[in-house]
């Protein structure tokens, strides 16, 4: 064992926490060199004494000074009245903030949303124009047209019931 | 909620008192307060070098404490958990002091004047002679290296273990016992004269 290793070991020697063999070592190391083994002894000495110095106490006030510390705290903690964390000052702002903001996105969904349905209906349109037969175009039939003949037709049919009607009650009453 | 001082027989352990802390019993929590006060106030004094000032930083420690109580998780032990937080209150004083430029404790050289501990009046000679080694070895402690004096104050006054050490500055064990060793080996070289 060298000089650089002893003076590495000291600690640990006098923690007790050094293996047996290395402990060995370390005592013969010692009992050759008095240099070495008063250096060990002085520091075992300014340990001891470093344990026994003078320690410092709290006030006699300080449990005291303690509790009405705790109870101002408490005090203040109580009157701090939150709302998930926020002062009611700044959890109003944040509701205002978020109420704006639903309004402000809902009002944005409608439009995109009206948008959307009038660019389907025109493009409908378009395709409804685009798939009438050659012959339907030939014939200057538009979408006017089909919708009055249907009109038409249906009235058509009405009135032949009612003259079918009209036929059996006279039947009925003859 | 009363605080009994002379309570010394512990019958729960601190993990066991801060649990029911946590559960609400205020009297674990007075407990804790009496059990520490007085060693909280020897390791914050070591940093700061006044009694005043320490002895806020201990109530404030306290009071932290009190309010945070359900941060402490049973991963280390409770008193390097409020080690830690007096530490880091201390720490916070002292940037605070420096910023300020006083003359800390800490900073006065050994030719400066030695800072007063308070004592009890030393009767005796061989309680005076006591005390001057007190003061001689404190004084060699202050000179020591920041880093040095740290761990000297939590082991050889404070009596630590090298596992709380190691949790509360935030280095490795291994490193903790080098700079203990050297410390140690430095102060001998202060000490010289008052082992002759």
């Amino acid at each position: 064992m060298n000089r650089y290793e002893f003076e590495n070991l000291i600690s640990d020697y006098l923690d007790g926490s050094m293996p047996f063999k290395k402990t060995e070592e370390f005592e013969d190391y010692i009992k050759n060199n008095p240099e070495a083994n008063s250096l060990v002894k002085d520091i075992k000495k300014t340990i001891f004494d470093m344990n026994k110095l003078h320690r410092v106490k709290v006030n006699e006030g300080f449990n005291k000074k303690l509790l009405s510390r705790l109870k101002k705290e408490r005090i203040a903690n109580s009157s701090n009245n939150t709302i998930l964390g926020f002062t009611p000052f700044y959890a109003s702002i944040l509701s205002c903030l978020c109420i704006a903001f639903f309004v402000v996105s809902a009002q944005l969904l409608n439009s995109s949303s009206d948008s959307d349905t009038n660019s389907k209906s025109n493009q409908f349109m378009i395709d409804s124009e685009k798939s009438i037969s050659p012959i339907a175009k030939n014939l200057n039939l538009n979408n006017d047209n089909l919708v009055d003949s249907d009109i038409d037709s249906l009235d058509d049919k009405k009135e032949n019931e009612k003259l079918n009607n009209s036929n059996k009650i006279k039947f009925v009453n003859y | 909620m009363q605080l009994d001082k002379n309570n010394k027989n512990y019958i729960y352990s601190d993990e066991q008192l801060i649990a029911r802390f946590q559960e609400g019993d205020e009297n674990a929590y007075v407990e804790l307060v009496n059990r520490y006060r007085d060693k909280l106030i020897n390791f914050v004094y070591n940093y700061i070098g006044d009694l005043e000032i320490s002895e806020d930083i201990v109530q404030d420690t306290m009071v932290k404490l009190y309010q945070k109580k359900h941060y402490y998780k049973e991963i280390n032990k409770f008193s390097t958990w409020l080690y830690t937080i007096a530490k880091n209150l201390a720490f916070t004083e002292f940037r605070k002091r420096k910023q300020r430029k006083i003359t800390l404790f800490s900073h006065i050289n050994k030719d400066d004047k030695p800072y007063d501990i308070p004592a009890n009046q030393p009767g005796t000679d061989q309680e005076i002679e006591s005390e001057i080694t007190n003061k001689i070895i404190r004084q060699a402690i202050n000179g020591l290296p920041e880093k040095f004096k740290e761990v000297i104050n939590m082991r050889d006054i404070d009596q630590l273990s090298y596992e709380q050490i190691s949790c509360i500055i935030e280095v490795p064990i291994g490193t903790v016992k080098s700079r203990i060793n050297r410390a140690r080996l430095q102060l001998q070289i202060e000490l010289k004269d008052l082992r002759k």
